[in-house]
């Protein structure tokens, strides 16, 4: 097993150069955080985890995606992978543009196998704007951690937009070492509000030292801020020598957090991320912070940290429900010494006779008195 | 005379039946609750008292309320749910089961999970205290995990993991949601770690795979 692990990371390189064109040069950059169930060929399922950053740049006739990701198995194996592309647009004559591409990546999983690929490609396309038609070859090195194939590929393909959708049909025979398959697939994505669906369904009816039979892949994501979206994607893939991956299915959900979006600025993306977390009860930033901790005889102390007060409270099944004031033992601290047997306990805390709330530290959860109540364990 | 005394003490048992068995007063009521809302508390708690419920947890409600300022209805109210919640708990986990139990059962059934789920995990359990892995599934809820998928993570921790694992778990996705993780994504992140942490640990103690048998990647 080596690289083989197309789609868990839902960014393809290869979509990033499909679409539509940008009218000015624009950056995209993006975290997608996964995690999923992964059955390669040969191997048993296993969960895995993934963080995959992507950066990708825009113009009318120029494009280039980049992606990494950093894959962690269930058996605690790793598979690092990157990967490039870029695209240059001739101008157009007539309806006829010419297309250079070219792609490469490097894999490797665990400390089993390195696989690293490029591929040049030149492309042939008469298009509208909304549709068009391309013919292409590319030829290319695949290497693995034992030998050196020279790789090819031929293609043919139509593709066509709509107002929130774009659809394109392949054909692509690859070759790579002793391999040789022929791909047709179609792809399909659709767009509307903060839904995007993308599927890729295809069938390999011929090969030569590899698998037969269909495949495909989908996709659903759905944006639950500018730049946090949500997607879940599910799929089975073939083989792909050219790029040392083995076939197998998946399924994953995860996170695309969008660090940069046309070029316009960066987000603060770590403190949007945490507003934007959907606990239920979220509490204030500035809540104090509560800690328990071990003190002789089976006592507890229970400390309660950056609150800047004349007089902190706490009131708890401990307490009978009485307000008990803590002991300044600095400048933001307070403690008071509990008696806790195992078990689980209920508590507020209230800052200079303010409202009852809820410390950092403790679970959040709806009383049922119209307010929130804090949840601890104790062992 | 005689008879005079003889149908006063006639009256007073008649008096004294009639009015039924006299209702056990919590003192740390007292004070705290309204004379109508203390009442029906003691009537709660002497109900619970007679179906072998903790009566703790109860008191604890009734007192969260008043302290909250909260209404007689809601307090009353509260108790009520949390004395039935108290009772499925226990029917859930069965005989035996200790007063916390019972208290950290009843949380979890108000979070969402079903009785069924309560009596498997006694049941994966033996002789262990279900109190933190009972807990940690309500604080999971409450983190924002859905409650059947709480349900099933701590269920599927329940053979192998002692209660320190339980609350590591935990406070690990607790830290993962800070951080900006969804609940789930943190919990089933943190589930596969720690379960491969036990599930090591017990393959350590029962070594024997067979060398041709499909591994995991």
């Amino acid at each position: 097993m080596s690289g083989g692990r197309r789609g868990f990371c839902t960014a393809a390189i290869g979509a990033a150069l499909a679409g539509t064109t940008p009218i000015s040069a624009q950056v995209t950059a993006t975290t997608d955080l996964g995690f999923g169930a992964v059955r390669y060929q040969g191997f048993l399922g296993s969960a895995a985890v993934s963080v995959s950053p992507g950066i990708r740049f825009d113009s009318p006739t120029l494009s280039a995606a980049a992606q990494g990701s950093y894959l962690v198995y269930e058996s605690g194996n790793t598979l690092i992978q990157g990967a490039g592309a870029a695209a240059w647009l001739t101008p157009s004559v007539r309806l006829v543009r010419g297309e250079l591409s070219g792609f490469g990546g490097l894999s490797r999983y665990a400390s089993e196998a390195v696989v690293g690929y490029g591929l040049a490609r030149a492309r042939l396309h008469a298009m509208t704007r909304t549709r068009g038609l391309w013919v292409g070859a590319g030829f290319g090195q695949a290497y693995t951690s034992a030998v050196t194939a020279r790789s090819t590929e031929l293609g043919l393909g139509a593709w066509a937009t709509f107002p929130g959708m774009a659809v394109t049909l392949g054909a692509t025979r690859s070759s790579a070492a002793d391999s040789a398959y022929l791909d047709v697939a179609a792809s399909f994505r659709w767009f509307r509000g903060p839904v995007e669906i993308s599927a890729l369904l295809g069938v390999r009816p011929h090969s030569s030292g590899n698998d037969e039979g269909g495949f495909g892949e989908i996709l659903a994501r759905l944006a639950l801020t500018r730049s946090v979206a949500a997607q879940v994607a599910f799929g089975e893939f073939l083989a792909d020598p050219l790029r040392g991956a083995v076939a197998g299915r998946y399924v994953s959900a995860g996170l695309r957090i969008t660090l940069l979006d046309g070029g316009s600025s960066v987000r603060a993306a770590d403190e949007r991320l945490r507003s934007e977390v959907r606990l239920p009860f979220a509490l204030p930033p500035d809540a104090p912070e509560l800690l328990l901790g071990k003190a002789p005889i089976g006592a507890r102390t229970l400390t309660i940290r950056r609150v800047s007060a004349e007089r902190v409270e706490v009131a708890g099944d401990f307490t009978d429900w009485e307000p008990v004031a803590l002991r300044r033992t600095g400048r933001a601290s307070w403690e008071l010494p509990v008696m806790l047997a195992p078990g689980v306990y209920r508590l507020n805390v209230r800052i200079d006779g303010g409202p009852w709330q809820v410390p950092r530290g403790a679970t959040p959860q709806q009383d049922e008195f119209g307010g929130l109540v804090g949840l601890i364990v104790v062992r | 005379m005689r008879l005079h005394l003889l149908c006063a003490g006639m009256l007073f048992v008649a008096v004294t039946l009639a009015a039924g068995p006299a209702t056990a007063q919590e003192p740390r009521l007292a004070g705290r609750l309204s004379p109508g809302a203390r009442a029906t508390v003691d009537a709660v708690l002497d109900s619970a008292r007679r179906d072998g419920l903790p009566l703790e947890p109860l008191v604890d409600r009734a007192l969260e309320g008043a302290t909250k300022g909260a209404g007689d209805d809601r307090i009353v109210a509260a108790v009520r749910r949390l004395a039935a919640d108290l009772t499925a708990a226990r029917d859930a986990f069965g005989p035996g089961v200790a007063d916390a139990e019972i208290a950290a059962g009843a949380s979890a059934l108000r979070a969402g999970a079903r009785g069924e789920d309560l009596t498997r995990l006694r049941t994966l359990r033996p002789g262990q205290s279900v109190t933190v892995a009972a807990a940690v599934l309500t604080d999971l809820v409450a983190l924002g995990v859905p409650p059947d998928t709480a349900t099933a993570a701590v269920l599927s921790l329940a053979e192998l993991a002692d209660d320190a694992t339980y609350l590591a778990f935990r406070r690990n996705v607790e830290r993962d949601v800070a951080l900006g993780a969804t609940p789930v994504a943190a919990l089933t992140y943190r589930l596969f770690t720690e379960g491969r942490a036990l599930q090591s640990s017990d393959e350590a103690a029962t070594p024997g795979a067979g060398p041709n048998r499909p591994r995991k990647p």
